[in-house]
């Protein structure tokens, strides 16, 4: 009885209109995982989603969610992630649908796998700028080369919000 | 081909078997009661050798003296539970199709879509009564038996649901000392 357990699932936000994505806020999150859980699993499912449930960090930019359920009960709730259709924020309605990539006992694990999942997304899109200039290309191995572990891993994200924006235009 | 030396340790009715070298032998011959000795190549071989029986006779007579009680964990897919309405307005009555809609919207307020599609089964139902034998699959038993407790209103009007026998075998419900009439 040392130490209160919980689980952080990594999600990511699939939004077909990517300029939508930047409307979303932590709080709408976590309303709309909370009204799919009382959907799917009833009174139940919301009581227990009161206690171990938030919403840990949310990037707009890419679309990437922490999320926190206690460890006795994540997989119960992870079961109603699928269902979740919309996220409504700012009185619009975003259609949209979570993505669980990786779970994990603590931010820390989960921000090392966020990390490896990034720079594996960078080398995947490096092919596909070839026709657009070097300057791009730079950009992004350099973006590769500066990712790290946990010490300076703020630095590595911002680098790759720049360059996915740019990518996407 | 190993030397097997099965052994009782403690009253115990079967003994425990040992795989040993030819060395270890007769160090077991020292330090434990042996019962049955054979030189085979599987345990299985081991118990059924009645060759090198050392205490056969006692064996025998322990068969037939021994008392064996057997239990049986999950025995049964399903359990059966007769459960009884008891309303607020005693002259309303029900029919079967509506009182199974009724407990399905109490699982669904409890347990949400997942409770909804549980699957049970409304075997008997008498209307006069408000009595019905349910059935259902042994894991669903403790969400439909605490849906059932929590269900509280039919229709704006108060309502209880009795839970008078559970069982997993259905001959088990036949007989109820508490409704026993002797006349």
């Amino acid at each position: 009885m040392v130490r209160v357990k919980s689980r952080y699932l990594l999600c990511e936000v699939n939004v077909s209109d990517r300029s939508r994505l930047l409307l979303l806020d932590d709080r709408a999150v976590a309303t709309a995982v909370r009204a799919a859980v009382a959907r799917t699993h009833g009174d139940y499912g919301s009581a227990l989603c009161t206690i171990g449930f938030s919403v840990k960090y949310l990037n707009a930019h890419t679309g990437i969610v922490f999320l926190r359920f206690p460890k006795r009960s994540y997989k119960l709730l992870w079961s109603a992630l699928p269902f979740i259709t919309s996220v409504e924020s700012r009185g619009q309605k975003i259609p949209c649908s979570l993505n669980c990539l990786h779970v994990g006992g603590t931010i820390r694990t989960c921000q090392k796998f966020l990390i490896r999942y990034n720079t594996q997304q960078l080398h995947l899109m490096l092919p596909q700028c070839k026709n657009e200039g070097k300057e791009e290309k730079q950009q992004v191995r350099k973006a590769i080369l500066n990712c790290s572990l946990p010490g300076g891993n703020k630095e590595a994200f911002e680098d790759e919000l720049e360059i996915e924006e740019d990518e996407e235009e | 081909m190993r030397w097997f030396v099965e052994t009782t340790c403690g009253g115990r009715t079967r003994g425990v078997f040992f795989r040993l070298c030819v060395d270890d032998l007769f160090l077991m011959f020292f330090s434990f009661q042996v019962d049955r000795l054979c030189r085979c190549s599987s345990p299985a071989g081991a118990r059924v050798t009645d060759r090198f029986n050392i205490m056969s006779g006692v064996d025998e007579k322990d068969e037939s003296a021994v008392y064996r009680r057997v239990v049986l964990k999950n025995a049964s897919p399903y359990h059966y539970l007769e459960v009884c309405l008891v309303l607020q307005d005693e002259s309303t009555r029900l029919s079967a199709v509506e009182l199974k809609q009724f407990i399905i919207s109490g699982l669904k307020s409890l347990y949400g879509e997942v409770g909804a599609a549980l699957t049970f089964d409304l075997l008997k139902y008498d209307e006069d009564k408000l009595t019905a034998l349910l059935r259902v699959y042994s894991r669903g038993l403790v969400k439909l038996w605490s849906s059932l407790t929590l269900l509280g209103s039919y229709q704006n009007q108060a309502c209880a649901f009795r839970v008078l026998q559970v069982s997993p075998f259905l001959l088990a419900l036949t007989g109820n000392s508490r409704e026993l009439q002797l006349d």
